[in-house]
């Protein structure tokens, strides 16, 4: 069991984490559980839906944030800014989804802007097939769809 | 860990087969990813990577737009003489200002056989594209369709593509279109430069126009005012097509010398003069007239900016039945923007200046005040 101001969240895989409350609750939905119901601070949180290690990259990003709101002298918002680059660089396709997925869900709003972000950036400029490799999304249009929806937009590619 | 890049290029073999989009709200894909997107040639092809995209694709509020710059077509005739410098100004100031006010409403072909005749006296002989090459190049009647489907469209930035226009002489070029005065400032200067020693640009400070400066200054002077206008005119046809939705309309171009916009009530009044009624109105108003002010300085110290700036011209020109202080409207004119600019229009203000109103193109009143 977690001490004061710790919260203990576990994993849908059954891996248990202690992190501080100011931590946890960057997770509005985290928030939201334990204002509601005491009972979650002094348990375990169950974290539906995502893994120990989605779980554990997304404490490494609230534990950096929170403690640069607390402090922005230890943590400027230069180094925000350089942490923030370097996580997305160093997420594969897969992390990036189920981290897409879990701060939604989760609601960590200032994560889910910096994937999201990731996101756009991976689509801007790109022309539809890189796109749907990119992505793994399936071309649902009939190629009379495709051809009349160029036709209509020359000027796009 | 595997670099994203790596993973992206043999996605089919790495990534789970499930497609996120499809596990994310709409909402959030709009709002978080296509908005943050804006690029209209990025969401074109969007709309074109499945069925899912393409519903979403239109409920993007942010639109950026980027559009190639044509340059007009201008002939100087030859005429050096260095007698009537001021008059000449003005003539080329007002030419191709009356010109081109009327160009604002002649985009569409049909209008573009009546334009009213040119003053006798102008001495820039101006040809603008054929008015239906301009809406092809320029608006593109496709992609103006396409912009028109995005019924919850909020917010458009157009961006004029000038980087690879030549530069004149005058290199300096800053300017500002104001919808609510109807005025225009246009700051023009040979060069800008670094402070350096007082003592070495006082030596520097009795710069006098040459003929081929005067020849640059005038043509650079005529291009803005024309690209200016045009650029109003490119608004003026474009936003009947656009979506009711939008709120704000901001014109720019990549070298960032000038920019208009437009919001709210602005883009109502805008929509309202294309119909015919009021088109009719506004021309019958264009006959009215323009006042117009020109300060010049050879030489101006910025010591706030810590610059210089040689062969600096300003110009304003405003409605006639504006009422609204020349001063005040000049000051204004570039706040927010680079301080060096504001700077200069406040030194500018020290100097002399001459005015001028025309209210037919062949009643000019000219009063040179030294």
């Amino acid at each position: 069991m977690a001490s004061k101001g710790n919260l203990t969240l576990k994993s849908c895989n059954g891996k248990e984490f202690i992190v501080e409350e100011k931590v946890a609750v960057m997770s509005t939905t985290i928030k939201n559980m334990v204002d509601v119901d005491d009972s979650f601070a002094q348990g375990v949180i169950p974290i539906i839906g995502v893994d120990g290690k989605i779980l554990a990259k997304l404490i490494e990003y609230c534990k950096e944030h929170a403690e640069a709101d607390e402090d922005e002298e230890v943590k400027s918002e230069e180094y925000l800014k350089k942490f923030d680059e370097k996580f997305v660089d160093e997420l594969n396709l897969n992390d990036l989804y189920d981290l897409l997925k879990a701060s939604n869900y989760l609601e960590i709003t200032k994560l889910l802007n910096l994937l999201c972000q990731k996101v756009a950036s991976m689509i801007k400029g790109k022309k539809p097939e890189e796109i749907r490799r990119i992505f793994n999304i399936k071309n649902d249009f009939t190629p009379e769809e495709e051809e009349e929806i160029n036709r209509q937009n020359p000027w796009a590619f | 860990m595997e670099d994203l890049v790596d993973q992206t290029v043999g996605a089919a073999k790495h990534v789970k087969l499930e497609d996120v989009f499809n596990l994310l709200p709409d909402e959030l894909i709009v709002s978080h990813i296509f908005d943050k997107i804006c690029d209209a040639k990025s969401l074109c092809r969007i709309s074109l990577v499945s069925k899912h995209f393409s519903s979403l694709v239109y409920q993007t509020k942010t639109i950026s737009f980027k559009i190639p710059h044509e340059a007009p077509i201008m002939r100087q005739l030859v005429d050096h003489s260095p007698l009537f410098l001021l008059e000449k100004i003005l003539n080329f100031i007002t030419g191709p200002l009356t010109f081109a006010h009327a160009l604002c409403h002649s985009i569409t072909p049909q209008q573009s056989q009546s334009r009213p005749p040119t003053p006798a006296s102008l001495e820039i002989e101006y040809r603008p594209p054929p008015p239906t090459a301009f809406e092809i190049e320029f608006l593109g009647f496709l992609a103006a369709k396409f912009i028109g489907k995005f019924t919850s469209l909020q917010s458009l930035h157009m961006e004029i593509d000038n980087s690879k226009m030549e530069s004149s002489a005058f290199s300096v070029v800053k300017w500002k279109y104001d919808y609510k005065t109807n005025s225009i400032i246009i700051l023009i200067a040979k060069s800008l430069h670094a402070l350096r020693t007082a003592t070495h640009d006082d030596e520097n400070g009795d710069d006098y126009y040459n003929i081929d400066d005067f020849d640059a200054l005038v043509e650079t002077v005529s291009f803005t005012e024309i690209s200016v206008l045009h650029r109003i005119s490119v608004l003026e046809k474009l936003v009947c097509l656009l979506p009711k939705s939008l709120d704000k309309v901001v014109v720019t171009d990549t070298k960032k010398q000038g920019e208009f916009g437009f919001r709210g009530s602005d883009l109502d009044d805008l929509r309202n003069q294309n119909t015919e009624d009021s088109r009719n109105q506004n021309t019958e108003d264009s006959a009215t007239g323009v006042n117009f002010r020109l300060w010049t300085a050879p030489l101006l110290k910025l010591p706030l900016s810590r610059s210089v700036m040689r062969m600096v011209s300003v110009y304003l020109y405003k409605d006639i039945n504006n009422l609204k202080d020349d001063c005040l409207i000049v000051k204004e004119a570039f706040e927010g923007e680079e301080e060096v600019f504001v700077e200069a229009l406040m030194e500018m203000l020290k100097k002399e200046v001459a005015m001028g109103e025309i209210v037919r193109p062949q009643d000019m009143i000219f009063h040179p005040t030294d």
